[in-house]
Parts: structure tokens; sequence; C-alpha cells
């Protein structure tokens, strides 16, 4: 890494913040905690005697700021944040191959992989805002609305497990950007990867049913299954989900990495 | 300044193919410390894509890149200020900011710089404006500031002038007047502003179809250094003229655009002007002018290219 290393990545922090989906993953990372602590104390109010399944819906529901954090990161890993963080990856990569400002940075004495990092860097640090200020904002309100009566030890290690989810996605949104070089090309390549994934995903579950043991263990490998690795928060870790993210990361990240370094640039 | 100069940039054999089609053909350049290179050629001959191998921007099929002595791409870019066509920014941020932020890739380069070539740019007190609101020769002028931050020896500018009005022409064209006077970096352009590269210049390459066809100093080129001279020669008598040039070894008539109404154009293939002056007195034609033809570096890049100009 060249010496100025932390300089490259400070510019490039200023540059993800300051983009229209940098501001809007923060802004709405912080309504997504305000809205569970907002949407649980509406629930509880409500509900009453209401019953399902002949549980008392109050009774069910974690009535602290443990129950808050937990739906919190439930909402923000449904498809929200991440698609914001996958447009804040795509602009930063794809956006800026597609405007030629990337190349004004090629220009100057640095390797293009130290450039990647670079970017990997100032991304990360946009999950990891994310997730600061969700928890923050759900934490506190739940504190301030509920109590604080539950140990949140587990629950936090869900918002660290969503941050490595959020990395592998942010390696894959790398990797199609140095492939598309477009941010709508991203955005199309990462829709036509849920689908596949999801119809592997299926595959992998009918063959389970039919006693495929062999599917049945391949199943949690399968990227978007292993992308779910923060839900191990509430039950027990999944390993080879953790095993899976980490395949994702390295060779979404070595892909990147080599098609960057060979990719002519108008 | 050709013997013991330091070589700023050389290129050796440079090559690049897209597909079947070859854009840049066993290239050779060199550009010497201290020297306003102008890199001539018609649209499509290949200059944008040899100036982007010899920035490591693509990839090369063959050939060697040697600037100041270093061949590592890496090492070579920190001694170089480049923009290359249109020069692209962060719209959403100003032009001081676009600017720091090519200092943090740079690694080298102070406030100072930048204020430096802000000033140097026609830009100081503008640099806190959006970068979406300046005009197109604002950006071009924002640009080579850019090149210029980050200390480089060596300026490669590709087309500064690309699409813009007269007016930005104009700014750029004084911009890169005052570079020359000002600074002492060794500059290579790209341009179709023949006439202007012909004033900014000391030496000049002009490429076709990828491959160098001239390379020189402005003088030797337009001077036809090697190769044959014209002149226009005038007599009271133009048959007698015609028949004393009549068998003269080295001497051709030529015809065309440009002819003397009341002369001759004469090719002098290694004929000195005196040995001709004196043969033609000999022969008893009253010479009444002679005057070696003054081409412009425009004619010169128009006869090699046989292509209009775009």
């Amino acid at each position: 890494m060249p010496p100025h290393f932390l300089s490259m990545v400070a510019a490039e922090l200023r540059a993800v913040f300051l983009r229209l989906s940098g501001k809007a993953t923060l802004t709405l990372a912080v309504l997504v905690g305000g809205l569970c602590v907002a949407a649980m104390h509406f629930v509880v109010s409500q509900a009453g005697d209401a019953q399902i399944n002949a549980v008392n819906i109050g009774s069910s529901i974690d009535q602290s700021w443990r129950g808050t954090l937990a739906w919190a990161l439930t909402l923000r890993n449904f498809f929200v944040l991440p698609l914001l963080l996958v447009l804040a990856g795509a602009s930063t990569m794809a956006g800026e191959l597609a405007d030629n400002s990337l190349r004004e940075v090629m220009l100057r004495p640095v390797s293009r992989v130290s450039i990647l990092l670079a970017k990997l860097v100032a991304l990360a640090a946009l999950s990891a805002s994310s997730l600061t200020l969700t928890a923050a904002v759900a934490g506190v309100g739940g504190a301030a609305v509920f109590s604080t009566d539950a140990e949140l030890g587990p629950v936090l290690l869900g918002y660290a497990a969503s941050f490595a989810s959020d990395l592998g996605l942010l390696l894959l949104t790398l990797l199609i950007s140095t492939l598309s070089r477009s941010v709508g090309g991203v955005v199309v390549g990462i829709v036509l990867y849920l689908i596949v994934d999801k119809g592997v995903q299926m595959l992998l579950k009918g063959a389970s049913m039919l006693g495929q043991e062999w599917a049945q263990k391949a199943a949690p490998f399968v990227p978007g299954n292993a992308l779910s690795v923060w839900e191990g928060w509430s039950g027990t870790w999944d390993e080879q989900k953790l095993i899976g993210l980490a395949a994702l990361c390295i060779l979404s990240g070595a892909g990147a990495a080599a098609r960057f370094q060979r990719m002519d640039v108008p | 300044m050709q013997g013991s100069a330091v070589e700023a940039l050389v290129t050796s054999g440079l090559t690049r193919r897209f597909g079947g089609r070859t854009a840049v053909n066993n290239l050779s350049l060199r550009v010497v410390e201290g020297d306003i290179y102008g890199f001539l050629g018609p649209n499509g001959a290949g200059k944008t894509t040899a100036i982007r191998c010899m920035l490591g921007l693509i990839q090369r099929d063959a050939g060697t890149v040697s600037i100041f002595g270093e061949t590592d791409p890496v090492r070579q870019r920190a001694v170089v200020g480049a923009m290359v066509e249109t020069p692209a920014f962060h719209p959403w941020m100003n032009g001081r900011e676009n600017l720091e932020r090519a200092v943090a890739f740079a690694g080298r380069g102070t406030r100072d710089d930048i204020d430096r070539a802000l000033q140097l740019v026609g830009l100081w007190g503008r640099e806190r404006e959006p970068v979406r609101q300046y005009s197109l020769g604002m950006r071009q002028r924002l640009g080579i500031g850019r090149a210029l931050v980050g200390q480089p020896r060596l300026l490669i500018l590709d087309e500064p002038t690309n699409g813009l009005d007269p007016r930005g022409m104009r700014e750029v064209r004084d911009l890169l007047g005052n570079l020359a006077r000002q600074t002492q970096l060794t500059i290579l352009i790209s341009s179709h502003l023949l006439s202007e590269i012909e004033l900014l210049c000391n030496r000049v390459g002009i490429i076709e179809g990828g491959t160098m066809i001239a390379e020189g100093t402005v003088d030797e080129l337009l001077a036809g250094k090697g190769s044959v001279t014209e002149v226009d020669v005038r007599a009271t008598d133009l048959d007698a003229l015609r028949a004393a040039l009549q068998g003269m070894a080295g001497v051709g008539v030529l015809s065309g655009e440009g002819e003397p109404t009341d002369g001759l154009r004469l090719a002098l293939d290694g004929v000195p002007v005196a040995a001709l002056n004196r043969a033609l007195v000999t022969a008893g034609v009253e010479v009444t002018a002679l005057v070696p033809v003054q081409r412009s570096l425009e004619e010169l890049f128009l006869s090699l290219t046989r292509k209009e100009l775009t």
C-alpha cells in the first residue's frame, strides 16, 4: 500500500458520504431505528388482550431495548439498507468508471489495487456508520420507551455479523461494477444474481426434501444464505454460513481486483 | 538539446491493437527535458490511444515506455501530470475540493500548490463554486490545474481544447502560453490547433495510422531538412526561365495552389538556392525575385497526412 493510503481513504470517505446514495443510507438508517421503536410502541399499546395461536401478542414481544434493536436489525436487512449500500458501491466504482472520474484518480502514482481497497474501506465505513446509527436510535429509543432490562450481547453480535454480510455484498457489488461499468448494469446484475441465487436455494431445498443429503449440506454455502449469516444472533450461529460468507468475500474481492487490474480505462 | 539531455519521455515500439485494428503501431517518440512537444495527427490517428498507453490507462500489446528513466507505471506517474481529453470531476464538489482529492491520491502537494495551480489557470476566486456550475472552458482549465498539482516534471495534455467554443479555446491557448513561459515543465500536447502548436512547441511528432511519420524540431520539419526545399522564382522572361531549367539536375517545376502568377515554384532537391541563382544568371535569365517558400506547420501536416483537418 502507498504511504499516503490514509489520505486516499479520507478522500474516498468524503466522496462516498457526500453522494446522494451515502446521505440516503445514513438518513434511512436513522429512520429505520426510529420507526421500529414507534412500531413496537404502537403494536404493544394496541394489542390489548389480542392473541395469536392462544398466545398474548403483547407478552410475545420482547419489550426492551433488545427488542427494538432486534426489530431494527431485521428491518434494515430487509432489502432497504443493503440496496442502498449496493447503490453506494455501484456509484463509487461503476459510476466513476462511466463518468471517467475514476480515470483521474488512476493517473496518480497509486496502484489500482490500493484504489479498490480505499473504496472498500470507505464503503465499509458507510455500512458501519449506518449500523451504528440504526443501533443507537433503536437502542436509545427502546431504553426510553421500554426497558433496559435485557442483555444486549447477542443482538449486538447480530449487528457485527450484519456488517460482515454488508462486506460480502459490497465486494460482490465492486466485482459486478468492474464487469458492467454502469450503475444501471450493477443493479440489473444484482437483481439477476438474486434471482439465480433464489433459484439455486429452492432447488437445493427441493433436493433436501427428496432426501439428498449433499443438498442439505450445500445449502448454507449458497451466497444468498451466506449473506443472511446475521440471523444467527437469535439462535445458533451457522458455521457453514460463515464459511460461505468468507468464501464469497474472498472470491468477489479477488475477482474485482483481478478484473480492475487488467481493465482498459477510456 | 539532443546529446546529453535528460530524456523525459521515451516510447519504443509502442503497439496497441483492438481486435484486428492496430490503433498504435510500433510508435517510438522521444521527448527531452524542457521540450514543449507537439503531438499531432488527424482524427483517429491514434494520439489518444498512444497517450493512454503511455499513462498506463490501457494495456499495450508491445513496446516500452520510459519516463525520466523510470519504467514502473506507478512510479512513472509520480512525476507526471496529465489531462486526457475532457477532464471529469465530482460535480457536487467545488473546484478546490476536486484538487484536494487529486492531492490526496498523489500523496504530494500542499495547500500552497493548490492555490498556485488555481491562480495559474485563472480560477482563483471561483474555486469555491461547485464544478457543476463551471463552463466547459473553466472545467478544462481546472483539469489543467489538477494536472499541475503534485509537482509534476512532465505534463501530458491530450486535446486540451477539445469541444471548446472559440472563447474557451482562446482561454486555454493563453493558459498554455503562460505555462510554457512561467514554468520549467516538460510538456507534451496533442492538439489540432496547428498554428498554436507551431508557436508553442519546439519539437513536433506527427502520427498517422498509429505510426510516427515525422518527428523533429519545428524548424527542421518546416525547413524540410534532408528533403526538398521549395522556392518561388520570378524573372522578366518566363520562357527563358523555363528553357534554362530544362535538364538542370535536382530542380523540378511545381504547379498548383500557391504558385506565383508571374513566376514559377520550384522544388530543389539538394540544390542550394544560391547555386540555382548563379546557374540562372549564367544562363542569361534576368531573375527579379528568388524567395524560399515559408511553409506553415499546417501545410506540412496536410502534405504529410493528406487529410483535411476537422
